[in-house]
């Protein structure tokens, strides 16, 4: 019988920021392991040039 | 061998025998109140007892739902759901459960849920983080193309306790929850969504599982009269109201519980339902951890 996490309890989920270089267009998705600043990501949707991993972090779980 | 595992693995053996059984008879049109019944009673049969209400909960409710009296909901073709079971032998607790589907839609689902508590059970070692947890369930459900609910999470078990106060969760968290134990047994229960729900769950307004907070009387007899009961047939495990019928009737019983509710010596556990109402899948296992192995009592 599933535990509710009680509500003071603060959550995370690490996201990834690819960027793109010449047109700034910024994204975000779930980080995937492997996954390191300045690495090569996916290709811009905007300019399609590469785009490259500018920022990892945790964001806060908000329910 | 010691009297604690026995009884811990005895559990499991019921649990994991009642719920294989219920999973192959259960089928559309039949009535939430048969299922938890005929689960209860096979339980009791083969020498245990049941730890909590059997949880029924159907498509977007995740947890905490069972039979109520004279309930009259049934299973529907199409719907997916999840049959969540515990089982005690004097105090050890076995807690189990399993998705069955009648929607072919979600059938990855299913099995990316399965392999993702498969994936968990493999890590669970004396000594292992139970945020490492938290963080194998996110992951590997993510790269299934599937969320799991956040803000539910697996726990450990102790005698009479079925919440014995740490928590394993199914999504990286802030903090150390602790560490797998010598000696301790943990439920482990990953819940998953699809990518696009909101992925945690809410309280609903039914409540129908209830458990004694403590045993203190209070200004009403027909409350203490059922708080006794209660402590007799229950101390400290949860129970549904159906179980108490036998007392008052019903209409008596659910003033008299609302009354131990108010004067906050009964809890309830309110229905909870995914936040964006999509379907969500569970399986759990029961996992006693000991000093150079462990043991899933439920397979």
């Amino acid at each position: 019988m599933a535990n509710r996490l009680f509500k003071g309890q603060k959550q995370f989920k690490v996201v990834t920021i690819e960027e793109c270089l010449s047109c700034k267009l910024k994204m975000k998705r779930p980080f995937k392991i492997n996954d390191y600043v300045y690495k090569e990501g996916e290709v811009c949707q905007k300019c399609g040039t590469k785009m490259i991993i500018s920022a990892i972090y945790k964001e806060e779980l908000k329910y | 061998m010691d009297q604690v595992i026995e009884s811990y693995i005895k559990a499991g053996k019921i649990a994991s025998i009642v719920l294989k059984e219920a999973a192959a008879k259960i089928n559309p049109s039949m009535s939430f109140e048969n299922i938890c019944k005929t689960i209860e009673h096979r339980i009791k049969e083969l020498g245990g007892d049941p730890a909590f209400p059997v949880n029924i909960c159907v498509n977007e409710i995740a947890a905490h739902d069972t039979a109520e009296i004279n309930d009259e909901r049934i299973i529907r073709d199409g719907d997916v759901i999840k049959l969540d079971i515990g089982v005690h032998v004097n105090g050890y607790i076995a807690d189990t459960a399993v998705t069955i589907s009648f929607n072919e839609k979600f059938s990855d689902m299913l099995h990316a849920n399965l392999e993702v508590l498969n994936e968990v059970l493999q890590k669970i070692t004396v000594g292992k983080s139970l945020n490492e947890i938290g963080i194998t369930v996110y992951y590997t459900s993510l790269s299934r193309g599937y969320k799991p609910i956040s803000n539910l999470s697996g726990h450990s078990l102790d005698c009479y306790q079925i919440h014995a106060g740490q928590s394993v969760p199914n999504v990286p968290i802030n903090g150390s929850l602790g560490y797998f134990t010598a000696g301790k047994c943990y439920a482990i229960e990953p819940f998953l969504t699809d990518k696009n729900a909101a992925a945690f769950v809410k309280e609903d307004t039914r409540a129908n599982i209830f458990s004694l907070i403590k045993r203190k009387k209070i200004k009403c007899e027909k409350a203490n009269l059922l708080l006794e009961e209660i402590w007799k047939r229950r101390k400290t495990l949860p129970f549904a109201a159906r179980w108490f019928t036998d007392i008052f009737s019903e209409q008596e019983l659910l003033r008299v519980l609302d009354s131990l509710i108010k004067n906050k010596v009964v809890r309830k556990y309110s229905v909870l339902r995914e936040a964006s109402n999509h379907v969500v899948t569970q399986f759990e296992h029961t996992v006693l951890v000991l000093e150079k192995n462990k043991i899933i009592t439920t397979l």
